[in-house]
């Protein structure tokens, strides 16, 4: 017999015989609940999304490509009660930058959700690991750390100083190589609620 | 399947939408900030966008992502080493 979530299942308290006794008052302590009742009792499971999102390379400052072709390009997350974790990569064949004289210039990646770090700090922001290639200082690869709002940049180290400091890469990084950008990456952050 | 649009807005942010689009079993997100071109915007995302971002709030999430580029570069700021 097929069971529907209308139907109502007997439910008898503890020491109430298990048998109808034929009156009301003899009943008491027998009730009647429907299976979707029953399914309620049981706690939800864990909030579960996945899909992709088309990472697209942005300036941060005043500036902004003109025109940007990709060769590569995919991302990939998922979200499990609010944790937000993005892959992506991207490979750039040619761009055009236009920015104010002077202006500098840092690349980074919007996030399918917004990163909310910087305006809610309550949120953190938890893990970004990333890579990147053919910048003007391919010796000392680096990348990802750094998140602002909606986004994802990169850094490189210096070879010289000591320490070694972390510096952004900019727009004339990006401007060194004509061709062929390559970044990819994990970020793994919380979700800002709406 | 026809394709199936869910926006978040995030009123706290700027009223920053969070699309969700559904299409074929497939989940496709982005996220629409008040600095992009409206008319490069569809549907009802494009519907929402012009109820909600006013003159005043382009203007200062333009405030916001200058302060916000300042960060971005300070952060790699490392305080210059002395023989202190």
């Amino acid at each position: 017999m097929a069971v529907n979530l209308t139907d109502k299942i007997h439910v008898v308290r503890d020491d109430i015989p298990t048998k109808n006794l034929g009156s009301a008052l003899s009943n008491s302590g027998r009730d009647a609940v429907s299976v979707q009742e029953i399914i309620d009792l049981v706690p939800s499971g864990a909030s579960i999304e996945s899909g992709f999102f088309t990472p697209e390379l942005s300036l941060s400052g005043q500036g902004s490509f003109s025109s940007i072709n990709y060769s590569t390009r995919w991302g990939y997350y998922s979200v499990i009660n609010n944790i937000v974790t993005v892959s992506y990569s991207i490979k750039i064949t040619d761009w055009v930058i236009s920015k104010a004289p002077g202006a500098t210039l840092i690349p980074y990646i919007e996030l399918p959700f917004i990163f909310p770090t910087a305006l809610n700090p309550n949120y953190p922001y938890v893990h970004s690991i990333g890579y990147n290639r053919n910048i003007s200082q391919t010796n000392n690869l680096n990348g990802g750390e750094t998140v602002g709002n909606n986004g994802t940049a990169w850094s490189y180290r210096q070879s010289a100083g000591s320490p070694p400091q972390q510096v952004p890469i900019t727009d004339s990084d990006l401007s060194t190589y004509g061709a062929l950008f390559l970044v990819s990456g994990t970020v793994t952050y919380v979700r800002q609620t709406p | 399947m026809a394709k199936t649009i869910k926006v978040n807005v995030l009123k706290d942010s700027y009223n920053i939408l969070e699309v969700l689009e559904v299409e074929n079993g497939k989940n496709f997100r982005y996220v629409v900030t008040p600095d992009k071109d409206i008319d490069s915007l569809e549907g009802i995302v494009a519907d929402i966008a012009k109820e909600l971002w006013t003159e005043e709030l382009k203007e200062a999430y333009g405030v916001f992502l200058e302060a916000e580029h300042e960060r971005l570069m300070k952060q790699f700021e490392t305080p210059e080493e002395t023989n202190e």
